[in-house]
């Protein structure tokens, strides 16, 4: 039986279509590895005060909202971190969602900090945008949110 | 978990339009100028929906996939926050959470909007009143034509 065009470009669509929906799953699994990377790199860098790293990870326009509610530039987030005395940073990342250009990242940290000879504890939530830019992704908003004994989960 | 679960806004849209909308505007910034305005009046969308009880237009504002973390660090999917509006709908009014925005922002990249501001909250939990400031993070983007909240999240204001 001689198949009309039409059905040809069906038959087509079917037997490609599942192969461009692995290939997309696979580039956003890669996309989404990527972010993981960028995240564990930035964790280094705060505990070790690497403000050149942080530099490059982070857009010039960032807006960073602290665990206390204020927000800082990048030049502040970043002098914040040059003042830490910073003894670990420990995140578990819960979810990351990609849309196009743009990778939306929750988690939740636990940050240890020396501070004026005693040690502090900080354990909150981060939700992180990063949007892919040129070739790179970059992070262009950050907020930590302290954890709260009233918080149910 | 917030008292009742749910998070109002009163934007004071006058300024904050004026403020997003105003100067000269090459091609780049009249786009983002554009974006900026789209993204308030969505934000201004989400409490008058509030206050009318819409559920299904703050579901069209909502991406399925966005996670809500509230000031205590609770955090919440669509779904939970759409049934934690039902729960706060039922009770009387005069227990219902009064929330005041101080300020605004949004800062456009391409198809993505990042919304930062403060707002007041005061209302009554346990019998106690309280009133506390927060900063609010609310990321937008434009998915097959139209803007919805991808993540979103608050902060208490300590210092």
């Amino acid at each position: 039986m001689r198949l009309c065009r039409c059905a040809r470009k069906v038959i087509l669509l079917v037997l490609i279509a599942p192969g461009m929906m692995r290939a997309q799953a696979a580039d956003e699994s890669a996309e989404k590895a990527k972010i993981r990377a960028l995240e564990n790199i930035w964790n280094q860098a705060v505990v070790l005060r690497d403000l050149k790293t942080l530099d490059v990870l982070f857009d010039a326009d960032l807006a960073y909202i602290g665990s206390d509610g204020a927000l800082m530039t990048k030049a502040e987030f970043l002098a914040l971190v040059r003042s830490f005395h910073p003894q670990g940073l420990a995140t578990n990342i819960n979810n990351i969602q990609i849309h196009d250009d743009t990778a939306v990242v929750n988690g939740t940290y636990r940050f240890k900090e020396l501070r004026n000879g005693t040690l502090l504890v900080q354990e909150g939530r981060f939700t992180n945008t990063w949007i892919y830019k040129g070739s790179s992704w970059v992070c262009v908003a950050a907020q930590d949110t302290p954890i709260l004994p009233s918080a149910g989960k | 978990m917030p008292p009742d679960g749910v998070r109002m806004r009163r934007i004071c849209i006058f300024a904050i339009l004026i403020g997003a909308l105003a100067g000269p505007a090459p091609a780049q910034s009249k786009a983002d100028a554009e974006t900026k305005a789209k993204i308030i009046a969505l934000e201004q969308l989400w409490y008058q929906s509030f206050q009318r009880h819409d559920s299904r237009a703050i579901d069209s504002i909502l991406d399925n996939t966005a996670l809500l973390t509230n000031y205590d660090g609770s955090i919440q999917t669509k779904a939970d926050y759409l049934a934690s509006m039902k729960t706060g709908f039922s009770k009387p009014s005069d227990l219902q959470p009064v929330e005041i925005a101080e300020s605004m922002e949004v800062r456009v990249f391409g198809t993505t909007g990042i919304a930062i501001g403060v707002y007041r909250i005061k209302g009554i939990e346990h019998g106690k009143t309280y009133s506390r400031r927060e900063r609010f993070m609310d990321t937008w983007k434009c998915l097959s034509g139209s803007w919805v909240i991808i993540g979103t999240a608050a902060t208490p204001v300590l210092h």
